[in-house]
């Protein structure tokens, strides 16, 4: 006779089960279970874990799922085989279903709906107040009772209960611990959990706690002790676990066929639209080589059945296209030429020489992942339509698992733990950027008691070690960014789906790592802003210059595009408008695409870290000797003067030199990829072993070293090679747009935030110097978006009215096109009487007299001062008295301040041009001197905050950049600086900064080293003057 | 407030208090009667330093000015010349005008018409004054009519007379008393005093503070929370007789003060009309009085239960008593009776030890894990448990 426990239940019961699926099954092996029965509450999402945790450890494993029942409560339910795990997808789909609100337990289900779903599964009820007529209305599912004894005094209770029920009705009994943790050591993490649960504190929870610590998975042993007078509920437990043959293996996943004409096989349709593709983007000759490429793959899809999965892809972005919605593949999907042929990315990986097997490989057995960025603002339209084409039974969106984090476990535990927001605040303060097992307890107990002296150490200590323990817990199931989940039959037989929070969004139970695990293939759709605004770009130029461009029309390598880069003039450019990448770009002297994929891949933390910034700028500006340690390396790294920077590079690397296998060099990337969520142990392995290999090649351990932290620096935020060509694409366009069609490009820029680096303050005022005139909102003249009215005339559009809805401006265009409008007074009769197809609020009035929308009529103070004597319930007329009223003349300081109240900008002046005179009299430089400045010279600059930014590779330095009337000030603030000044640099948004003149060796950028710093006001402007700064981590 | 405002009527007769800690004393009538108003102000400042208090103040034509021209700790206008200075104030200072009660009431709408104000421009109460009522009331109604009433001087602002508020609050010499009863004699009449004022105020008393003052120790001071709300004087006697016969005095006498700090409305039971035994409830309330009077607070309570799966955590004793609640859930053979704490123990040989339960509980105050046993003797039913942390034995209870 022996034992399985059928219903252990693990943290995926989200806030119930206090340990991982791993460690159940790592703990069932090792005390000898010949199974396992793992189940989840309400679905079956810790299942994938539990799977490949007992696959790795050989041991079967069982999944069940709990369900509550009308009348309070509840049943367990195991499938017996394939059929029974579809009917219980379909049964938690539809439990799911019913959920009002993703934040609370779904409503229970009728008894008789589940029975009917249970054919083919195990039902089992726990006996412990069990209700006779759910038995009875259960019996034709032959159930089977739950009779557990968890020495918390209702054990005799259930036995005599299970002993009458059993006799009574003619079922039988199963024994089970109900395990909540693998280990009875997690009850004071089961107690946190279950007080998370209800919202209360340890000292409030009372009876919501458990008695003891018995629910953990027992030995054999000791189960064969504690039910010693019932050995047939034991010997129960196997004959079920022996019935129960179903795993997750038998999903059968078939991704969708997809539509292909009369005739043709997938392969065959797919080759032709390949074929289809060639002349397309060779329209002169095909070049040597491509033909092979294609082969290859083509050979290799065909192989692994991945030619669905490319119609998939190309039917959606042929969507897309029908639809006008730009859209780019990026990531690794980059390296195929079937990819480039087929329309879904806009690189030639035969021109930049990519590394194919990146993208697929045979020995990796890995479904290909093809992310597709769409225009954000259209986005929806394209996930709309996926749910359209193959129905919502059948398409899904992955779940993400969103767990415990460094910050929020501190936060929910100390609330259980009834300790003040002061502790949680320094602890935050300390633990800030670093994981909480870095921190050692010894800092943690003296910063608490130097600000909470009467604090108890031990509680602290407690709260601490629970602290750890709850990092990285799941906590409940959130939505991906854009995972798709398709399937050629039900989805819902495969795996339960339910609501996300976003209305119109389904989700599946699992997240991208369980799916690729049981091998679903994912369909990424994710936006991009600057798809948005190129396209809207586009837009503008056809319609106002008569020029039609797409993505492939931008004339390639103009150097004119790149004279403008080399002077860093890329504010709103995507992917280099950051302050380092401003930085970086007069030092790289970008003059081709490769460069500026050089220049998108170079300031990432990889390279960074890896010191592989200085030695490749030095030497391709020949102020270095460029050398490789071998000469395997020289084939690899050629193109980037001998320093690798791309992750393909390293990949090349570790199979040419350090003998990896092409699995290998794959399991290296992927260690790069997942160490977050898996720990750093197995990168540091491959880590290890790739260093080895390049030192027994004889390569210098220096070399060998810095690669290696480049390793880890990828780890952190590496870019593949082809993911920065698909970037350096579009930053190469929108450089192109902003030269050319400067006006065009800030009005798309504008009509597609929020989005990027700068507020619409630093793009206006970034347009304007460069001949830009912007004209203000105007109820006459605006619409919606941002529009050009001629060249470099852009009109602001009511788009820019912070807080305007809308509706609100469609209806005054409308009423403007009809009527048109002769004064305000006329505005108002039009747009507030009742009959109005949409009615305005005053507070629509008050908003478009802030952004003085109706100085074509009055002042803005007149304006505002009529609006608030609108009496709306009558005629909305004026009386004559008001007109008598004298409003003082807005002063110049007065007009910006309101203008930022009302969107951000202001047109009549750069706010620091009111100053100026105060600056002179201070000595303040203005930017546009400071070329003329010697390096190492003190100054004194002044300006309003547009951006801080402490990057996680800075080491605790800030950078701030100022911006006055004439352009930027970059300052440099040192960690001691910083700690120094740090109130002031945090809360002000105009500063003074003394510092010295640093300029890097080659390069026009000019850096301020501050030394000191101070407010430039003595007061404090309005709020929304303050807010024009983006900070950045 | 009200002590000040009391010990302010030797300045002037002419005495308001307001909420939240506004006092206003209107000293142009005593100008002339008491030396003036620097005299005056020389006098208040000696009487708020006396109650250590270190107040803000201004002195103006007008009461209604006063708030707004408060811009500064101590400001002194002279006669004749506050509304030229109010005028000059910034905008955002209109939203104190008039009465405190106003301003506190307008509170939302004020701020809205000051952020109003400042953004069509206006920068001072003057500029305000400036714009015709008529626009005023159109976009601002009463409020904004009112406000300019106040700043012109206008309306008028009636200072509320001030009636001291006195708690019931009796005191007696005793230093002639030699005996509890000669005391309580005294007291007797105090106490009839106490009733007759809580009566014509139609209150109980919830709460009864006595002070007894000594000739050479600091005085000793007793509160008793009352189970049952009490007017009447020989409850409190009763009440009295058993501290009093408590308490042991280190020093004579010297006098006996008893303040009645807290009151509920009183409604007689219609028997009361003709003074006949009141119903038990009250008597029983009495008596719990008396105990917590006699053993002292902690020592006399209600019983309720408490959410703990820990046994000696599962009671508690309230004061005043609550609706009882009943736990849900199964819960283990338990005895009626438990030592707290619990006593060390061993079990002896001849017992037989049933296994009860096991409690995991309270474990971040240090418990440690227990399993309860039934240590069964022909003569005994003990509940016993082993502490897993401490290695020992512990009896705990026992059956009946």
């Amino acid at each position: 006779m022996a034992f399985v426990e059928l219903l252990a239940k693990t943290n995926y019961s989200f806030l119930e089960g206090a340990s991982f699926p791993e460690a159940m099954v790592a703990r069932a092996k090792e005390e000898g279970y010949q199974a396992l029965g793992v189940l989840d509450t309400w679905g079956f999402y810790g299942a994938p874990r539990a799977h490949v945790a007992a696959k790795k450890l050989n041991l079967p494993l069982i999944i069940g799922t709990e369900v509550p029942l009308v009348g309070d409560h509840r049943a367990y339910l195991i499938p017996k085989n394939r059929e029974g795990y579809g009917d219980l997808c379909e049964l938690l789909t539809a439990l799911h279903h019913h959920r009002t609100d993703t934040r609370l337990p779904p409503p229970p289900l009728d008894w008789n709906r589940v029975w009917d779903h249970c054919r083919h599964c195990y039902v089992l009820l726990p006996c412990l107040d069990l209700a006779e007529d759910l038995l009875e209305s259960a019996l034709k599912t032959n159930p089977f009772l739950v009779v557990s004894r968890f020495w918390d005094g209702a054990d005799e209770k259930a036995t005599r209960q299970a002993r009458q029920m059993a006799s009574q009705f003619g079922v039988k009994c199963i024994a089970s611990n109900q395990p909540l943790f693998h280990s009875a050591t997690r009850k004071p993490l089961h107690d946190v959990l279950t007080c998370i649960r209800h919202n209360c504190t340890l000292e409030e929870a009372g009876f919501k706690l458990r008695a003891n610590s018995e629910r953990f998975l027992k030995s054999i042993s000791a189960m064969k002790r504690l039910f010693q007078d019932q050995p047939d509920w034991l010997a129960n437990t196997e004959i079920i676990a022996k019935q129960c043959q179903f795993s997750l293996d038998e999903i059968r996943y078939r991704y969708p066929v997809e539509w292909i004409p009369e005739g043709q096989t997938p392969e065959s349709y797919l080759e032709t639209l390949v074929e289809e593709g060639l002349p397309k983007r060779y329209p002169d000759k095909v070049p040597p080589g491509v033909r092979k490429q294609i082969n290859h793959e083509m050979e290799l899809i065909r192989d692994l059945k991945y030619s669905d999965y490319f119609l998939t892809i190309w039917d959606i972005v042929q969507f897309a296209k029908s639809k006008q919605i730009l859209c780019q593949g990026r990531g690794s999907a980059a390296n195929s030429i079937v990819c480039y042929l087929l329309g879904i990315t806009s690189i030639d990986p035969i021109r930049l020489d990519l590394l194919f097997e990146r993208f697929i490989s045979r020995e990796r057995e890995e479904p290909p992942d093809i992310d597709i960025d769409f225009e954000h603002e259209r986005r929806e339209e394209v996930i709309q339509y996926i749910y359209q084409r193959y129905g919502r039974h059948r398409a899904a969106i992955t779940a993400e698992v969103i767990c415990y984090r460094r910050k929020s476990s501190l936060r929910e535990v100390a609330k259980v733990f009834s300790l003040s927001v002061e502790i949680v605040e320094t602890l935050q303060k300390l633990t800030h950027r670093k994981k909480l097992r870095d921190i050692p307890w010894e800092s943690v107990r003296d910063k608490c008691l130097s600000i909470q002296p009467e604090i108890c150490t031990e509680t602290l200590q407690l709260y601490w070690e629970i602290c750890l323990l709850i990092t990285g817990f799941p906590r409940h199931l959130g939505t991906h960014v854009g995972g798709f989940v398709l399937c050629q039959e039900s989805l819902t037989r495969n795996v339960p789906i339910e609501k996300a929070a976003m209305v119109n969004r389904t989700i599946v139970q699992w997240d991208k790592n369980d799916l690729d695990a049981l091998g679903f293939v994912r369909v990424d759709i994710l936006g991009l802003g600057i798809l948005t605004c190129i396209q809207k770009s586009f837009e503008l130029l056809k319609t106002h210059y008569e020029i039609n461009h797409d993505l492939s029309s931008i004339p390639a390598e103009d150097p004119k595009v790149y004279d403008s880069l080399c002077q860093a003039d890329t504010i709103g450019v995507f992917q280099i408008e950051s302050r380092a990448q401003m930085n970086m770009l007069p030092r790289l002297k970008p003059r081709t695409f490769f460069d500026l994929v050089v220049e998108i891949s170079l300031v990432r933390p990889g390279p960074i870290q890896g010191q592989m910034v200085h030695p490749y700028l030095k030497r391709r500006a020949g102020r270095e000797s460029v050398h490789y340690p071998h000469p395997t390396l020289k084939k690899i790294l050629h193109r980037t003067y001998g320093v690798p920077i791309f992750q393909e590079q390293i990949m090349k690397i570790a199979m040419d030199v350090a003998d990896f296998s092409a699995g290998e060099a794959d399991e290296l990337r992927r260690a790069m990829g997942i160490w977050r969520r898996d720990g750093k142990d197995h990168l540091t392995r491959m880590g290890n072993k790739f260093r080895e290999g390049l030192i027994r090649k004889g390569i210098d351990e220096a070399f060998a070293e810095r690669i290696f932290s480049q390793i880890e620096g990828f780890a952190e935020y590496g870019f593949p090679e082809s993911h920065a060509a698909s970037f350096a694409i579009l930053a190469y366009a929108t450089s192109y747009l902003k030269l050319y069609h400067q006006d065009v490009y800030v009005t798309a820029l504008l009509n597609s935030q929020p989005m990027g680096f700068y507020s619409a303050h630093s793009l206006i005022h970034d347009a304007k110097r460069h001949g830009v005139h912007f004209r203000e909102v105007c109820v006459q003249n605006s619409q919606w978006d941002n529009t050009l009215e001629g060249p470099n005339q852009v009109r602001l559009g009511f788009r820019q009215v912070r807080g305007l809805r809308k509706a609100v401006a469609e209806s005054i265009v409308r009423q403007r096109n009809t009527q048109g409008f002769k004064s305000f007074s006329n505005f108002t009769q039009q747009l507030l009487k009742p009959s109005a197809s949409l009615t305005l609020t005053k507070r629509d009035l008050f908003l478009l007299a802030g952004a003085n929308a109706f100085s074509s009529f009055l002042p803005r103070r007149e304006v505002i001062w009529e609006i608030q004597g609108l009496s709306l319930k009558d005629n909305p007329e004026f009386s004559p008295e008001d007109l008598k009223t004298l409003l003082p003349k807005e002063e110049g300081w007065e007009s910006i301040q309101l203008d930022y109240e009302a969107h951000g900008v202001s047109l009549c002046a750069h706010p620091m041009e009111f100053l100026r005179t105060e600056l002179d009299r201070l000595k303040i430089t203005p930017t546009k001197d400071l070329k003329k400045l010697a390096p190492k010279r003190k100054v004194t600059v002044g300006g309003m905050v547009i951006c801080r930014q402490m990057p996680g590779t800075s080491k605790g330095v800030l950078f701030v950049t100022l911006e006055d009337e004439f352009g930027f000030a970059n300052l440099v603030v040192w960690p001691k600086v910083y700690e120094r000044f740090k109130e002031t640099l945090l809360t002000h948004s105009f500063l003074v900064c003394r510092g010295v003149i640093q300029v890097p060796d080659d390069a026009h950028v000019i850096h301020i080293i501050a030394e000191d710093i101070q407010p430039l006001l003595s007061h404090q402007p309005s709020p929304s003057l303050m807010a024009t700064s983006h900070d950045w981590h | 407030m009200s002590d000040l405002s009391e010990a302010c009527l030797s300045l002037t007769p002419k005495v308001a208090t307001f909420f939240p800690n506004t006092l206003f004393l209107d000293i142009g009538i005593t100008q002339l009667v008491f030396g003036g108003e620097e005299r005056q102000l020389l006098a208040a400042e000696e009487l708020w330093e006396t109650f250590h208090l270190d107040p803000t103040y201004v002195v103006c034509d007008q009461p209604e000015w006063a708030w707004p021209l408060a811009t500064e700790k101590r400001v002194v206008i002279p006669a004749g010349k506050s509304q030229k200075r109010l005028y000059q104030l910034s905008i955002d200072r209109l939203r104190f005008c008039g009465t405190p009660a106003e301003v506190l009431e307008q509170e939302r709408e004020r701020i809205k018409l000051v952020a109003f104000m400042a953004r069509v421009g206006m920068k001072t109460v003057g500029d305000f004054m400036k714009l015709s009522p008529l626009a005023i009331n159109r976009r601002f109604g009463k409020m904004g009519c009112q406000l300019q009433q106040w700043l012109s001087g206008e309306r008028e602002f009636p200072l509320p007379t001030f009636f001291p508020q006195s708690d019931i609050c009796e005191s007696v010499e005793a230093e002639d008393v030699s005996s509890i009863e000669q005391l309580l004699f005294l007291l007797r009449g105090v106490l009839s005093r106490i009733e007759a004022r809580l009566k014509g105020r139609c209150r109980a008393a919830k709460k009864m503070k006595m002070t007894f003052f000594l000739d050479s120790h600091p005085p000793l001071m007793k509160e008793l929370v009352l189970a049952e709300p009490l007017q009447r004087a020989d409850h409190f006697l009763k009440l009295l007789k058993d501290f009093l016969n408590q308490t042991t005095w280190k020093s004579p006498l010297q006098s006996v003060k008893l303040e009645i700090p807290d009151t509920i409305p009183h409604q007689m039971g219609q028997l009361s009309l003709f003074d006949l035994t009141e119903n038990r409830q009250v008597d029983l309330g009495q008596y719990v009085s008396r105990l917590r009077s006699r053993f002292g607070d902690k020592c006399v309570g209600f019983a309720e239960l408490k959410e703990s799966h820990l046994p000696e955590r599962s009671w508690t004793t309230t004061w005043p008593p609550k609706a009882s609640t009943h736990a849900k859930g199964h819960f283990p053979k338990r005895p009626l009776f438990i030592f707290d704490p619990p006593k060390p123990y061993h079990p002896s040989e001849n017992s037989r030890l049933i296994p009860l339960e096991n409690l995991t509980a309270h474990w971040w105050e240090f418990v440690g894990e227990r399993r309860y046993y039934i240590a069964e003797s022909p003569k005994e039913q003990l509940w016993i448990y082993w502490d897993f942390n401490k290695e020992a034995w512990f009896l705990h209870g026992t059956f009946d």
